[in-house]
C-alpha cells in the first residue's frame, strides 16, 4: 500500500463531505461546525473500517487536512459562482473560516479562497511551510501532531509556522 | 537566485531578528550583508507577524501569570481534545486549584459548555475520597471553567508505562477505584470514560478519579434531576481501547458499563497489556465487540472476576458494583495456580479455541444451509400459487421478496465472516433484526400456504410445512445455539 496521501484520500475525503453535508442538513441552533471536530469524528468513523491505509492518527489527521482544505475551498467556490449568478447566497452553517472565526483579530473569519491561492504562492517558496499552515488551520493539528506529521521538530514547525503566518498575514491584508 | 533560494534567505534573517528584541530588529535587518530588497522584505514580515497575533490560529491559552477571576494561572498541566487543565492559585483562598476549560476552539459550543457543566455537577455529587473534589464552576465571560482539587501525583498510564504492577498494587489500586465507582454509581452516576489517564495516584498513595466529562445521570436519581443527557442515543462517546462493547455500538450505557472498563485496566495493570489490544484501534474494537482474551498467568479467582467485568453482555456482568467490591475483597495467592488451567472444567463461557474455530464454522454452514433453503422454496411457492386462492401472486410475490432479502443478508454475512472476519460484528449488529424478521415471515407464509393447500395437495402441503417447521426451529433453536457457540469464540 502506497503512503502517498492522495492514494488514501478518497476514502477520508467523501466522509468528511458526508459528515459536512450532514451537519448542514441536521442544523442545530448555537452550533458551530469546526473542522477539527469533523475531523476527529471521521477519524473515529473512519478507524472502525477494516484494512485502514493509513498508519497512525496523525497520519490520517494530514490526510484529512487536505481534504478538508478541499472541501472548504469548493464550496467557497461553489457559494462564489451563486453569488455572481444572482441568487441569494445560500445560508452557509459550515464554518468556512474554521477556527478564525473564533479569533478577535478576524471576527469576519479568513477568506478561503484567497487564503488558498496565498498558500499556492507560498508552496512554490517552501512546500514545507504551506503544508504545516495545512495541517495546522485545515486540520487543527498542533505544533507537536504537525511535527510527528512530517517528521521534524516541534521547534521547526514553530520557526515555520510563525513566518508562513506572517507571509500569508501580508498577503492577505488589503494593500 | 531562485525565488525559493531568494526566501530561505529571508526566513534566515527573519529568524535572526525575531530572535532579537523588538526595538533592535530593524537596525539588525539593515545591518545585515543581504541585499535591500531582502532587507525590505524581512521588516515588511515582521510587521506582519506583529499584526498576526491569533491569526490562522484559535486565541492563545491562558498564559502563565495571567489572571481570570480570583485565579492566577501558573502553567498549562494537561491538554486534550476536550480541554485544558491549568494549576492556578485560587487568590482569594490562597490554595493551588486545577482548572479545566474547553480549548479555545469550543467556547462558544454550547454544547460543549453544557458538557462541562455537566461534568462539574456530577462530581460535585459526589464526595468521595477517591473522587477529586469540585470546588466551583467559573463562568467569566467567554471562558467557562472548573476549578477542583489540585492533585499532585502521576497517572496510572505513566504507572503502566514500566509494565505490570504486580498483583499486591494492582489489587490496592483496584480496590481503591471499585469503591469509587460504587460510590458513584449509589448516586446514579456513570463515569463512561474510565482509564488509566484519569486515574490519578497521588505522593500519599491515594487513588483518585478524574474527568467526569462523559458522565452520565440515570436522571431518576435523587436530586440530579435537572440534569440533561448530552449525548444522543446512537451518539458514541469515551475512548475506543476503554469503551464496553455496548458503548461502541451507541446502546444505552449503564453502571456495568464502568465495569467493563474496569476490568480492562485491571487486565491492563496485572499485566502490562491490553487485554484486547495488539494489532491497532480497528482490531481492539472488532476484539472488544467479540473476542475473549485468554487467561494470562494471574490467580485463578481473580481472572474470573476479571473475565466476569468484560463479559460482552452487561446481563452477564456483575448484578453491581457492590457485587464486585465484595469479589475483591476476597484474599487472592498470587503463587497458586500460575499455569493457565488445563485440569479445569472448561467454562461454559470459555470455549477453548479448537471448538471456537469448529463453532464459527458451523454458524457460517447455518447462514449458507439456510439461504439455500429460502431460495429453493420459490419454485414450489410458484408451482403453487394458483392453489392457494386469490392471494396465490401475492403469496408468491411476498415468499421472493423475503427470499431476496433473507436470503441474500445471510449470504453477505457468510461472506464477511469468511472474508471480513473483523467487520463481523459491526453487520451483525445492523441486520440482525432484519434477518429475523425476514426468517419468521418466511416461516408463517411457508406454514400457511401449506394448510391451505392441505386437502387438495396433500405431498405439497407436507412440502411446505416441513420447510415452514424448519425454518422456525432453526431461527428460535439452531441459530441462537450457533451464533452463540461462534461469538464466545475469538476472531
Amino acid at each position: 500500500m502506497s503512503n502517498d496521501p492522495a492514494s488514501l484520500m478518497p476514502q477520508v475525503y467523501d466522509e468528511l463531505r458526508r459528515l459536512a453535508a450532514n451537519y448542514i442538513r441536521n442544523e442545530r441552533p448555537g452550533q458551530t461546525l469546526q473542522a477539527t471536530a469533523l475531523v476527529h469524528e471521521a477519524f473515529l468513523r473512519l478507524s472502525k473500517e477494516k484494512n485502514q491505509p493509513w498508519k497512525n492518527r496523525t497520519h490520517f489527521l494530514a490526510i484529512a487536512a487536505l481534504s478538508m482544505r478541499q472541501i472548504l475551498v469548493q464550496r467557497a467556490r461553489a457559494r462564489h459562482a451563486e453569488k455572481r449568478g444572482g441568487k441569494d447566497a445560500e445560508r452557509i452553517t459550515l464554518d468556512e473560516s474554521v477556527m478564525a472565526d473564533h479569533t478577535p483579530d478576524t471576527p469576519g473569519g479568513v477568506d478561503v479562497l484567497q487564503l488558498d491561492a496565498a498558500l499556492e504562492k507560498l508552496a512554490a517558496l517552501d512546500p514545507q511551510q504551506a503544508k504545516i499552515v495545512e495541517l495546522r488551520y485545515f486540520g487543527g493539528l498542533t505544533v507537536e501532531e504537525a511535527a510527528e506529521a512530517l517528521d521534524i521538530s516541534p521547534a521547526t514547525v514553530k520557526r515555520h509556522w510563525t513566518l508562513a503566518r506572517a507571509f500569508l498575514k501580508k498577503e492577505l491584508s488589503p494593500a | 537566485m531562485s525565488s525559493a533560494d531568494r526566501w530561505q534567505r529571508v526566513g534566515a534573517l527573519f529568524d535572526r531578528a525575531l530572535a532579537t528584541p523588538p526595538p533592535q530588529r530593524q537596525s539588525l535587518v539593515r545591518s545585515s550583508a543581504e541585499p535591500s530588497d531582502v532587507q525590505d522584505e524581512v521588516l515588511e514580515l515582521l510587521k506582519s507577524h506583529d499584526d498576526s497575533h491569533g491569526f490562522l490560529e484559535p486565541p492563545a491559552l491562558l498564559a502563565e501569570g495571567a489572571e481570570i477571576g480570583a485565579y492566577r494561572i501558573e502553567r498549562i498541566i494537561g491538554r486534550g481534545g476536550m480541554g485544558v487543565v491549568y494549576l492556578a492559585e485560587d487568590t482569594r483562598l490562597h490554595r493551588r486549584v486545577a482548572l479545566k476549560a474547553l480549548p479555545p476552539h469550543l467556547f462558544r459550543d454550547d454544547r460543549m459548555r453544557a458538557r462541562l457543566r455537566q461534568e462539574a455537577r456530577a462530581a460535585a455529587a459526589l464526595s468521595h475520597p477517591a473522587i477529586a473534589t469540585v470546588y466551583a464552576l467559573e463562568e467569566i465571560g467567554d471562558q467557562i471553567f472548573i476549578a477542583s482539587e489540585y492533585l499532585e501525583g502521576h497517572t496510572l498510564r505513566e504507572e503502566l508505562r514500566a509494565g505490570p504492577l504486580g498483583e499486591a498494587r494492582a489489587l490496592e489500586i483496584a480496590r481503591a477505584i471499585a469503591v469509587a465507582l460504587q460510590a458513584a454509581h449509589d448516586r446514579g452516576i456513570v463515569h463512561r470514560d474510565l482509564k488509566p489517564e484519569n486515574i490519578i495516584l497521588t505522593g500519599s498513595g491515594g487513588v483518585k478519579i478524574l474527568d467526569f466529562g462523559l458522565a452520565q445521570f440515570d436522571v431518576a436519581a435523587q436530586d440530579l434531576a435537572s440534569v440533561t443527557r448530552l449525548t444522543d442515543p446512537g451518539v458514541i462517546a469515551g475512548t475506543p481501547p476503554y469503551m464496553a462493547p455496548e458503548q461502541l455500538l451507541g446502546q444505552p450505557t449503564s453502571a456495568r458499563t464502568d465495569q467493563f472498563a474496569f476490568g480492562v485496566l485491571l487486565y491492563e495493570m496485572l499485566t502490562g497489556r491490553h487485554p484486547f489490544g495488539t494489532g491497532g484501534l480497528p482490531t481492539t474494537i472488532a476484539k472488544t465487540l467479540a473476542a475473549y482474551p485468554d487467561k494470562p498467568e494471574i490467580d485463578a479467582e481473580l481472572w474470573s472476576i476479571i473475565s466476569r467485568t468484560i463479559e460482552k453482555n452487561p446481563d452477564d456482568r456483575f448484578p453491581s458494583t457492590k457485587a464486585l467490591v465484595a469479589a475483591l475483597a476476597g484474599n487472592f495467592d498470587p503463587v497458586k495456580d500460575r499455569t493457565p488451567d488445563k485440569n479445569r472444567t472448561p467454562d461454559k463461557n470459555h470455549l477453548p479455541a479448537g471448538n471456537a474455530n469448529d463453532a464459527m464454522s458451523w454458524w457460517m454452514i447455518h447462514q449458507l444451509i439456510v439461504a439455500l433453503a429460502y431460495w429453493f422454496m420459490v419454485w414450489p411457492t410458484w408451482h403453487a400459487h394458483t392453489w392457494v386462492g386469490n392471494y396465490g401472486v401475492l403469496t408468491f410475490l411476498a415468499t421472493l421478496a423475503i427470499v431476496v432479502v433473507g436470503g441474500n443478508v445471510r449470504l453477505h454475512l457468510w461472506f464477511t465472516a469468511r472474508t471480513y472476519p473483523t467487520e463481523l460484528p459491526a453487520q451483525l449488529a445492523n441486520i440482525s433484526r432484519l434477518v429475523k424478521t425476514a426468517d419468521v415471515a418466511f416461516s408463517v407464509i411457508m406454514i400457511g400456504i401449506g394448510l391451505v393447500i392441505a386437502d387438495t395437495h396433500t405431498g405439497w402441503s407436507a412440502l411446505f410445512v416441513s420447510f415452514g417447521l424448519g425454518a422456525a426451529l432453526a431461527f428460535l433453536v439452531i441459530e441462537p445455539a450457533t451464533a452463540r457457540a461462534a461469538f464466545r469464540s475469538r476472531l
